[in-house]
């Protein structure tokens, strides 16, 4: 590959220019503290791990993407910021997700009955059509497991929702959730242009006139 | 899983309005470390916004409770009321009988039937709008924290002439376009609203009028009373007795805002304005602010003429300056007694809710399932009342169904009464709104504006009260009350430098410069699907490609 030159020369290649698509979703991620959801990111984002993982100061999220047949699916992935730990997130953190990871320690009981009470909340609060998948997180850790594989994976087949058990640590899974989401998010006309398809952002003409420019 | 709180903090905010929430991410962005609080289990306090179960329970309970229970955090709000103006009818109809003469579409609201759909409401107690040239506007861009929100771009600026809603024409595009307006007319306005714009540059053509009203002016140009009445109550959002400099400051704000995001110069946040205060507090969470609801002041020690510590639940937590948000009081607060007040005061709003089952105005200010609507009605001596219609398309209510907000400045202890003149003139129109459910309350001033002294310099120098909100349609007076106390903590201190975007930012020891990398370019984006569709690459692979590729293009556009 990369035999072609690059950069405004794509016009050489047939179908290119008119099949690509690019959708983007905002995603969030939720479940107790320490369950490992910003190690989750960081793998899939930068391929990182860190064993004392400090919060991301400044990150209000980061991007990603991932291309399925013709589409680039770019993800803007939302950290609780903390907000979580003492029960305190804002509601306006999830409004307008069409994508949310639940995640849960496998070794402990207790983070998978909060991530029961998260995704319930999703499903009361959130937009309908949101795609949820739960993540067992710290699968690496498989022998001090307290939560049952099968009892997750049926939880999850009652609600609808995608279950894998990942390790951020080992890279298990990780790459392959955010995929299985990618894949199950409407990519039609008009969906994932910006967050709920009725609002816009404030920076979109700003950031347009950028973007234009830097691809000249 | 209740964590103890860390003890020290260089800001502790009492309350998520959206002063102290300005407040705390202005903080937590120079590095300080902050917590906040909230008594309530719910963000915005006086600002907040409530799907309709939780706005229910919320009216009753503040009227219910006695006027003078201090242990109410809600003091901000009182004269609570509300009344279904539907019932259950007694003889339910099946779901599939159509009355006759009523089209299949055209569902029929009851009470029942609205509180089901309780969740898809987001009721603002503090509705306002943003000029797209204001000063939250810009804001949120400079401080980037517009990311974190959706907005949605007002339909229609509208006004009542003759007992008619109608559209006020605000783009050239509109004046042109216009039915109600003859060509005499828009050549005249299009004149008018270019003379407005350049009255800096030629403030002689305006020396006649200067000690004058804006009606004045208006009408000495031979302006037509349509016209006359769209500038002076709708654009410039004036009376009769605002003078000529108000008024051509209001008509230039108002045509500084056009043609950047939609038709008017007005934006709604999506899913209602209790969002905006959490945007603020995300970005504190974001740079380390602790957030903690359901959590109050039970007692504070002072020393020195300072709060040295509070105790929030069994914790003594240290603290170097406090802010405390409208509808917060501090235990053992001492407000000076007297003193009318100098300036403006916050609060003193009386407000007005309906959830209605068709909108106001005809179809074309409605099309498709209705508008985000805006109007300012005016009275003969007063400062009249903001009305905001919102549609589903707005994230606040269910489809097929309005919320209709009137806020006006309170002149009584009775909301409804105030509101009442408004209301009629909304129900005297050609197309009146159908009212299922109405509520009235009233906003009361801070304890700072009731009391009108300067609680800060007289008692507690480290202790700063933030005004509640303010009867004014954009934020221009609570942004400037959030930014005047962050200076007076922080005087060297820039208020909300720009935050960086996701690509800027470094994690642990990464390079900065592969982080450069991961800006997506389309080109990078293409070459990747390309390669997909030749089958060349397998999945995972396409992830490291892609920072190579993104190497590559960036190479390619360095040149």
């Amino acid at each position: 590959m990369a035999t072609t030159p690059r950069g405004g020369g794509t016009a050489q290649r047939p179908n290119g220019a008119s099949q690509n698509k690019i959708c983007q979703f905002k995603l969030v991620l939720l479940g107790e503290s320490a369950v490992g959801k910003s190690s989750l990111v960081l793998r899939f984002v930068k391929g990182q791990f860190h064993e004392y993982q400090e919060s991301t100061i400044g990150a209000a999220f980061l991007t990603q993407t991932l291309c399925i047949d013709d589409t680039a699916v770019k993800f803007e992935i939302w950290d609780t910021a903390g907000q979580e730990r003492y029960h305190s997130l804002a509601p306006m953190y999830y409004r307008g997700a069409q994508a949310a990871i639940v995640v849960y320690d496998i070794q402990n009981q207790d983070s998978f009955q909060r991530a029961k009470t998260w995704v319930k909340e999703l499903q009361r609060q959130a937009s309908p059509n949101i795609v949820i998948a739960l993540a067992g997180n710290k699968a690496d850790l498989s022998n001090s497991r307290v939560v049952e594989y099968e009892e997750a994976k049926q939880y999850a087949e009652e609600n609808g929702l995608l279950f894998m058990e990942t390790s951020a640590k080992t890279a298990m899974n990780v790459n392959d959730i955010f995929l299985a989401i990618a894949k199950k998010l409407p990519k039609n006309d008009g969906a994932g242009n910006q967050g709920s398809g009725q609002g816009r952002r404030l920076a979109e003409v700003e950031q347009n006139r950028q973007t234009n420019n830097c691809c000249k | 899983m209740d964590e103890d709180l860390p003890t020290e903090f260089d800001l502790v905010v009492v309350g998520t309005g959206f002063v102290e929430s300005i407040v705390a991410a202005a903080a937590s962005r120079i590095g300080k470390t902050v917590l906040h609080i909230d008594p309530n289990d719910f963000y915005g306090g006086t600002w907040a916004s409530f799907n309709l179960d939780a706005l229910q329970s919320f009216i009753s309970s503040i009227a219910e409770s006695p006027a003078t229970d201090e242990s109410k955090q809600f003091n901000s709000i009182k004269n609570a009321s509300q009344i279904w103006h539907v019932t259950t009818p007694t003889a339910t109809p099946a779901d599939d009988a159509i009355p006759e003469g009523q089209e299949a579409t055209e569902k029929i609201w009851t009470k029942e039937n609205v509180l089901k759909e309780f969740r898809r409401f987001n009721v603002d107690l503090s509705p306002k709008l943003l000029f797209s040239c204001g000063k939250l506007v810009k804001l949120l861009i400079s401080s980037n924290i517009c990311r974190y929100a959706e907005f949605r771009a007002v339909d229609h600026v509208c006004t009542i002439i003759n007992g008619q809603t109608r559209s006020v024409p605000c783009s050239r595009t509109d004046v042109f376009n216009t039915k109600d307006l003859s060509i005499v007319e828009k050549r005249l306005l299009m004149k008018l609203l270019t003379s407005c714009m350049g009255y800096d540059e030629h403030p002689e053509e305006f020396k006649d009028y200067e000690d004058k009203t804006f009606l004045e002016y208006l009408k000495s140009v031979k302006l037509t009373d349509n016209i006359i009445h769209c500038v002076l109550y709708s654009i410039s959002m004036s009376n009769e007795q605002t003078s000529l400099k108000d008024g051509i400051d209001n008509t230039k704000k108002f045509l500084n805002s056009l043609g950047r995001y939609g038709n008017t110069p007005f934006l709604f946040p999506m899913y209602g304005c209790g969002e905006i205060p959490q945007c603020f507090c995300r970005l504190c969470a974001v740079f380390g602010g602790i957030y903690c609801l359901k959590r109050s002041v039970s007692n504070v020690s002072i020393a020195d003429a300072k709060v040295d510590s509070i105790k929030c639940g069994n914790q003594d937590i240290k603290a170097s300056n406090i802010v405390v948000g409208h509808g917060n009081i501090l235990p053992d607060f001492s407000i000076p007694a007297g003193g009318t007040g100098v300036g403006k005061k916050c609060g003193g709003i009386s407000r007005a809710i309906y959830i209605t089952s068709s909108p106001l105005g005809a179809e074309e200010l409605n099309s498709s399932g209705g508008g985000v609507n805006f109007l300012k009605l005016t009275d003969e001596s007063g400062t009249g009342a903001f009305v905001l219609q919102l549609s589903h398309y707005s994230g606040t209510c269910p489809k097929g169904l309005y919320l209709i907000h009137i806020s006006c400045s309170a002149k009584s202890n009775n909301p409804e009464a105030d509101i009442k003149p408004y209301l009629d003139k909304l129900l005297t129109t050609d197309h009146p709104p159908a009212i299922l459910y109405s509520i009235y309350f009233t906003i009361d001033a801070c304890l700072r504006c009731t009391s009108g002294a300067s609680i800060t310099n007289d008692s507690l120098s480290n202790v700063f009260v933030c005004c509640g909100p303010s009867f004014e349609l954009d934020y221009d007076e609570s942004i400037d009350n959030a930014e005047g106390i962050f200076k007076k903590i922080y005087p060297e201190d820039e208020f909300l430098p720009r935050a960086p975007d996701p690509e800027e930012i470094v994690i642990g020891d990464e390079d900065p410069v592969s982080v450069a990398d991961d800006v997506i370019t389309l080109d990078s984006v293409k070459e990747q699907i390309m390669e997909l569709e030749a089958g060349l690459l397998h999945q995972e692979d396409c992830m490291e490609e892609n920072s190579r590729n993104e190497e590559m293009a960036m190479e390619v556009g360095e040149e």
